[in-house]
């Protein structure tokens, strides 16, 4: 607070300008109840570097208390949203330890022995890949409609940013593809009628596969968070939510036991090196745990979004 | 005090000052800021002002209106009321014991 006032036709226009910057900077949620008054505010305040600075310290506030917002069903939307992202992730890093699980049977001849001699081998993969799917297809099947209303809001508020982002995993789909069919060109044999990726560069094929799941999913996840969902779809996407994170636990238990078995039973014939069966033991409980805590707090959000519209 | 104001940490000035102004009648944003300027000498900056407009609408103190032209005006409620009430009646002791003890009566 201060004692002293300029008038606004003293203000220069860059600072008006700036200030309107910093609206920007407020959460979505917090622009959407209050961002078009305190816009109007600004036509008629004499904006001062005292007023920018004020502006920023809002900002923090505004994100450090989003819970004071008095449109409690925003507010919750917001968190169930936040939660379903988190569980999204939490899926992809499941992923990350599933796929090479997945692929211990890759040698027939291999896995067949081990199984014979340990058939609970096979019944933990056969759990583990039906509970991955399973996963996979909750997340689709909540995930899908959430990106295409987020997507049908973008266009409609022409939201650019959102949909660079939404294209952004098409746009990487497209250029690793392309780099491997590129690369099956250069290197690759015939394996029968199909072209195969050679040996060599499979690694590199399998990390840029890694890193463009990831940055696929940062980008899908920085799209909804940033566009505005009613709640009942949010709802709608929870319970499919709530079946991936369910059928992540189930994974999570039969990769792990999985890696167990292997790790006693069948070391020689299946066995990795142990640090990654450790690493990817460490990604199951992550990623299930991350799950379990994003689900806990979207259905704390749901319950209390009951509550406002039924009171 | 025990009349919340506590709560509301940095805000709390401010937050006076905005009940203050809507006891006078419902405002907008700007008429708020020109009010307390008026009667205080006090110039509220924007961000801390919907800092406050926040906290008292989550405390259901004050109520937001209808938009009218991109401006929406806030009313004291009955809550804000008794609660600014309470506040002036702490201050006034406050006054009367500065006065009583600096001898200024």
């Amino acid at each position: 607070m201060q004692s002293q006032r300029p008038t606004k036709r003293h203000q220069p226009p860059w600072l008006s300008a700036l200030a309107r910057r910093l609206l920007r900077l407020y959460p979505r949620v917090w622009r959407d109840r209050y961002g078009d008054e305190l816009d109007a505010l600004l036509d008629e305040y004499p904006v001062t570097l005292w007023t920018l600075l004020d502006l920023l310290l809002g900002v923090f506030d505004a994100r450090l208390h989003i819970n004071l917002l008095p449109g409690r069903l925003t507010s919750m939307t917001h968190r169930i949203r936040t939660s379903e992202i988190a569980i999204f992730v939490a899926f992809v890093l499941f992923c990350v330890a599933w796929f090479p699980l997945h692929f211990v049977s890759d040698t027939p001849s291999l896995w067949q022995s081990a199984t014979q001699a340990h058939p609970e081998l096979g019944v933990a993969l056969t759990t583990l890949n039906l509970a991955g799917m399973l996963a996979l297809l909750a997340v689709l099947v909540g995930g899908i409609p959430l990106l295409l209303a987020a997507f049908g809001r973008a266009v409609a508020d022409r939201r650019w940013d959102v949909l660079l982002l939404l294209a952004i995993p098409a746009l990487v789909a497209l250029v690793y593809v392309g780099i491997t069919i590129a690369s099956v060109a250069a290197f690759g044999a015939l394996q029968g009628p199909f072209p195969m990726t050679p040996p060599a560069i499979r690694p590199w094929l399998a990390l840029g596969a890694l890193v463009a799941a990831s940055g696929s999913t940062v980008a899908l996840a920085f799209a909804i968070g940033r566009s505005e969902l009613g709640l009942r779809m949010a709802r709608f996407a929870l319970i499919a939510a709530g079946m991936a994170t369910i059928s992540m636990g189930v994974g999570m238990l039969a990769g792990v036991s999985l890696i167990a078995l292997i790790s006693v039973e069948a070391q020689e014939q299946l066995g990795v090196w142990p640090p990654i069966e450790a690493a990817l033991t460490l990604v199951l409980l992550g990623a299930t745990t991350l799950a379990d805590l994003a689900l806990w707090r979207g259905a704390q959000a749901a319950r209390s979004g009951i509550e406002a519209s039924s009171s | 005090m025990r009349t919340g104001f506590s709560d509301l940490g940095r805000f709390s000035d401010v937050s006076l000052l905005i009940l203050l102004s809507l006891a006078g009648g419902d405002k907008h944003g700007y008429a708020i800021i020109e009010d307390i300027m008026r009667f205080s000498g006090t110039k509220v900056e924007p961000g801390s002002l919907y800092g406050a407009l926040v906290r008292l609408e989550q405390k259901g103190w004050i109520e937001a209106l209808p938009v009218e032209d991109r401006r929406r005006p806030y009313r004291l409620t009955p809550a804000g009321a008794a609660s600014l009430r309470q506040q002036v009646a702490t201050l006034q002791q406050i006054v009367a014991t500065g006065v009583e003890r600096l001898a200024l009566a």
